[in-house]
């Protein structure tokens, strides 16, 4: 337990450097650097955009919401950060995910390293990342902004309930290609989600600790007639393939034409990805 | 069989009805509901069971034997042919050329996908085979050069795919399962699609029997010339083409090629027309028994696997068995490499190396890419700032290239192969199994645990070369074992990727090459192990020379064979397991440098061993600058990089020196 008496030391310096920056101006907001999309996501609801963020191109076709603000720097691949690049920016803190846990020794000369664990801890992600927002904002500050967020989440979650209320079972998948499919179940946040809209997922067989599995095609004859989802993006041929496959056309979701796509979804996102989710999947039963 | 009195026949039985007997546990229950007739007719959309038999169960158990058949059949011609029990369509580097196209289309050319997913494959197959066959064509199809330039194509390949998942790593989900060979199937179409072309090839490949069994008669159909050539080639194409519509049509399975012939021939088929039938029909049996088994784990557990990484996992053991049996038999026929005429002036040649080493090195400190992305050369307090970065991960990357040059050449006089190196050893998979163990059974793995990890792999697979070095008599026999120990390790790997976990994701990173996790202390201790590394092979230099003149020759010079032989394995092993947690598995240094300075000259004694080593520091430092600043901020992994790099050096040493000594 030292090292993580030592982390809360860090970070509340962090904090503690955080607050008195105010003071000085508007100018110097806290820098900081986030490792994790779904962070980032978290961070500029607050109001705290990040100086630097991992993948910034990537971020228009997997997160979407919110949008990226102008002037994030790209600090290069999730698995592997531009260090110099980190150096040159200059944060004041850095927010990570446990699997960057291994270059933490790095990370730390440069700035304080917060690190967040919200999936794979065996059970659902949703109350760590209502954890996260608070703890970050709390750190930053911004409590009203956090607590404005969780309850902006729950009521956007509430307008969902009522607008899928006819929606049954439904399954949600990606398609890897015409022949393989990864279909999400409880462990992630798309579960977190169904649990809240009082929805039933159709896919019953275990998920690993990420909340999804992998699957061939043909296992999808298990969901019966429930509604599919499949989100974007979706390889090119995949559609094709499907619309002469007799197995697809035979399934029962897609002869009751209960087939729909769904835009993109951050699957290891924060709070705005879970309304983002209920919001389409509202959308789509409209 | 030697050890068995049984008929071939006996064996081949047993096999299919194995094989049987499993199709029946897992499609039994189902046709039992359904009805025997069910099975045949087209049956109404609204029978969900009927529908899953007819268009998903049914064609995967056909697709399964086709392609069994069809690989089990390749790996049979390329074996024949080459008169190398190594060759097969994953050594020869078709199968990694088809799924890099099948990566570059996905990511630039995905029209290419939606116009014909097969043929996108096929070209890149066809390419990688078409750059072996030209450097093979070169050499008159010489079995060593073949299987050193396909591994080389492979390793090249998959090297490119690994850099593509690195970079983009979310679009290429698709390809981890590809790339793992998954035999689901949604309909008829694609056995339909695939089957006459098997069948035409297995046709043109039994017209070739003729001819084959004229190439068994071996250096006595020389005189035949340019048929004996052309024969040759023509299997080799149809051999190509079956792994190829295999590949195209379900990803990589891969070690059912090199396998199912062996075991073939293990069972007891000796004459060419019998193995002609046995291997392929093996290699179905094969496949069919595999893939049932996995589609009832799959159903009892939840959680599908790719076939085709499984079969590696299944079919490298069988194949260790069989080579413990029948050693002899299975005895790579390798020769010697062709003569290099050494350089007139090693020392100018060394002293040049270290310059260019010096240049490259320099500009790996000074010069970098600024925040807006334009390029600077850094100095004063910014580059003080910068250097804590720089220097460890140049100085461990130097380091490395150093230890994996110097136990490439250890290995190479030690077995006196040619293509002994740890990567193709095992030695460095090794070093990845122990880091993928401490991945998964730590939560949040630290330097040390990874350490632990690496170490404790590379000497797993250490105490198995020694265990070797009392049965085994030859340097081929390592080569054999090392190179299916590390097909296995892989296969293992590719496993728990295509499982989709994401943790896995920082091993693909590692895997890669990254120096990313190198701090000061690292640097130092590589940088260490290197010094000692060079000096105690230079101290070695004479029993290694003694060596390296064959065994016989060392023992008459009072050199305690056995035990110099342990040292010098537990020397290399122990670089390999260092530098292979800094570079990663995949950067194969250790192949190319020490064939770079043979082929650049440096042939014999201290001149070669320090060329080596220094070319080997010169790839990882040229690799660690390009890998920082090219694409910026991303960094790419200097492994592979030094692999990018390499790769073209390399093949054009070899033709180079091949023309001129040709002329000679």
């Amino acid at each position: 337990m030292f090292s993580l008496c030592r982390r809360d030391f860090l970070v509340g310096s962090a904090v503690f450097a955080g607050s008195l920056l105010p003071i000085r101006g508007r100018t110097s907001v806290l820098r900081i650097v986030s490792l994790d999309y779904g962070l980032a996501q978290t961070l500029i609801e607050l109001g705290v955009p990040p100086v630097g963020l991992s993948d910034t191109p990537g971020w228009a076709d997997w997160t979407v919401e919110p949008p990226l603000p102008q002037g994030v720097a790209n600090i290069g691949s999730s698995h592997e950060v531009n260090m110099e690049l980190l150096q040159l920016l200059k944060p004041d803190l850095i927010i990570s995910t446990p699997y960057l846990e291994w270059v933490r020794p790095q990370l730390e000369q440069i700035a304080p390293v917060k690190s967040f664990p919200i999936h794979a801890l065996g059970t659902s992600p949703f109350p760590h990342i209502v954890a996260a927002t608070r703890d970050l904002g709390r750190m930053l500050g911004r409590t009203a902004e956090a607590e404005a967020l969780i309850n902006r989440t729950e009521g956007e979650l509430r307008v969902a309930k009522a607008a899928t209320r006819h929606l049954r079972k439904l399954a949600v998948i990606t398609f890897m290609d015409a022949r393989n499919i990864r279909i999400y179940g409880p462990g992630g946040i798309f579960q977190d989600v169904f649990d809240r809209l009082d929805l039933q997922n159709a896919w019953t067989r275990p998920t690993n600790e990420w909340g999804y599995t992998d699957a061939g095609m043909a296992d999808l004859i298990d969901i019966g007639d429930s509604r599919l989802f499949y989100m974007d993006p979706v390889p090119p041929d995949v559609l094709a393939t499907l619309s002469g496959s007799p197995l697809w056309q035979s399934m029962p979701f897609v002869e009751n034409a209960h087939v729909q796509r769904l835009a993109s979804v951050l699957m290891f996102g924060t709070l705005p990805s879970a309304s983002r989710f209920a919001r389409l999947l509202a959308e789509a039963t409209q | 069989m030697r050890h068995s009195p049984r008929h071939p026949l006996f064996w081949f039985c047993t096999l299919w009805c194995v094989a049987l007997g499993v199709t029946v546990l897992n499609l039994g229950p189902s046709i039992g509901n359904i009805g025997l007739d069910a099975v045949y007719s087209i049956p109404s959309p609204g029978d969900v069971q009927a529908v899953l038999m007819h268009y998903s169960l049914l064609p995967r158990l056909a697709m399964a034997c086709v392609c069994g058949f069809a690989l089990g059949l390749s790996g049979m011609l390329f074996q024949h042919v080459l008169r190398n029990p190594l060759a097969s369509p994953s050594t020869l580097g078709v199968e990694a050329g088809a799924q890099l196209a099948l990566g570059l289309a996905m990511l630039w050319f995905p029209a290419l996908l939606g116009w014909s997913r097969d043929a996108t494959a096929a070209f890149g197959g066809f390419a990688a085979m078409g750059i072996v066959f030209a450097v093979a064509w070169r050499f008159k199809f010489q079995p060593v050069v073949v299987i050193l330039t396909g591994l080389v194509m492979g390793l090249y390949c998959t090297a490119i795919v690994t850099l593509l998942m690195h970079v983009n790593d979310h679009y290429l989900a698709g390809l981890f399962i590809w790339g793992g060979g998954s035999l689901n199937q949604n309909d008829w179409r694609q056995v339909a699609g695939l089957f006459p072309k098997v069948a035409v090839s297995s046709v043109l490949a039994m017209l070739l029997v003729r001819q084959l069994s004229v190439l068994t008669l071996g250096e006595a159909a020389q005189s035949l010339g340019i048929k004996l050539q052309f024969v040759r080639a023509a299997s080799l194409f149809v051999a190509v083409a079956l792994t190829i519509f295999t590949v195209s049509a379900v990803g990589v399975i891969g070690f059912l090629g090199l396998a199912a012939p062996a075991i073939a021939r293990g069972m007891g088929a000796r004459r060419i027309a019998s193995r002609m039938i046995i291997a392929p029909l093996t290699g179905a049996a094969l496949l069919i028994i595999i893939d049932q088994l996995l589609q009832i784990y799959a159903t009892n557990t939840g959680s599908s696997l790719p076939t085709g990484a499984v079969t590696a996992l299944i079919g490298v053991p069988v194949l260790l068995v069989l080579m413990m049996r029948r050693d002899r038999t299975l005895q790579s026929q390798i020769a010697a490499g062709t003569a290099i005429p050494a350089s007139k002036r090693p020392a100018r040649l060394v002293a040049s190396i270290a310059g260019l080493l010096l240049v490259i090195a320099l500009s790996g400190i000074f010069v970098g890419r600024d925040v807006d992305g334009s390029w600077v050369s850094q100095t004063g307090a910014t580059l003080e700032l910068l250097l804590p970065w720089r220097l460890p991960r140049l100085a461990a990357a130097i380091s490395a290239g150093i230890m994996l040059a110097l136990a490439g050449s250890l290995l190479q006089r030690l077995t006196g192969n040619s293509m002994a190196s740890p990567e193709v050893l095992g030695v460095s998979a090794g070093t990845a199994f122990g880091l993928l163990c401490v991945l998964f059974v730590v939560a949040e793995p630290t330097y040390g645990h990874r350490l632990i990890g690496g170490f404790t792999g590379a000497a797993t697979v250490l105490l198995m070369l020694f265990a070797m070095s009392r049965r085994a008599q030859s340097g081929d026999q390592f080569l054999v074992l090392g190179v299916s120990t590390g097909a296995f390790l892989t296969a293992l790997i590719s496993v728990v990727l295509a499982s989709g976990n994401p943790r896995a994701l920082s091993l693909i990173s590692w895997m890669a090459g990254s120096t990313y996790g190198v701090g000061s202390s690292l640097a130092l201790i590589s940088s260490g192990f290197a010094i000692a590394g060079l000096t105690a092979v230079t101290l070695l230099l004479r029993p290694l020379q003694q060596f390296a003149l064959g065994e016989m020759s060392a023992h008459s010079h009072g050199v305690d064979v056995r035990m110099f032989r342990i040292l010098i394995l537990g020397a290399a092993a122990m670089l390999t397991a260092i530098a292979t947690l800094i570079v990663g598995p995949l950067s194969f240094v250790g192949l190319m440098a020490p064939h770079m300075a043979k082929r650049l000259g440096l042939t014999r004694g201290l001149a070669h061993l320090l060329g080596s080593a220094l070319l080997g520091a010169l790839l990882m430092a040229t690799a660690d600058f390009i890998g920082r600043t090219i694409y910026f901020p991303w960094q790419l992994p200097t492994g592979l990089v030094a692999t990018l790099l390499g790769g073209p050096v390399f093949a054009a040493l070899f033709i180079r020196r091949s023309r001129q000594f040709m002329r000679h």
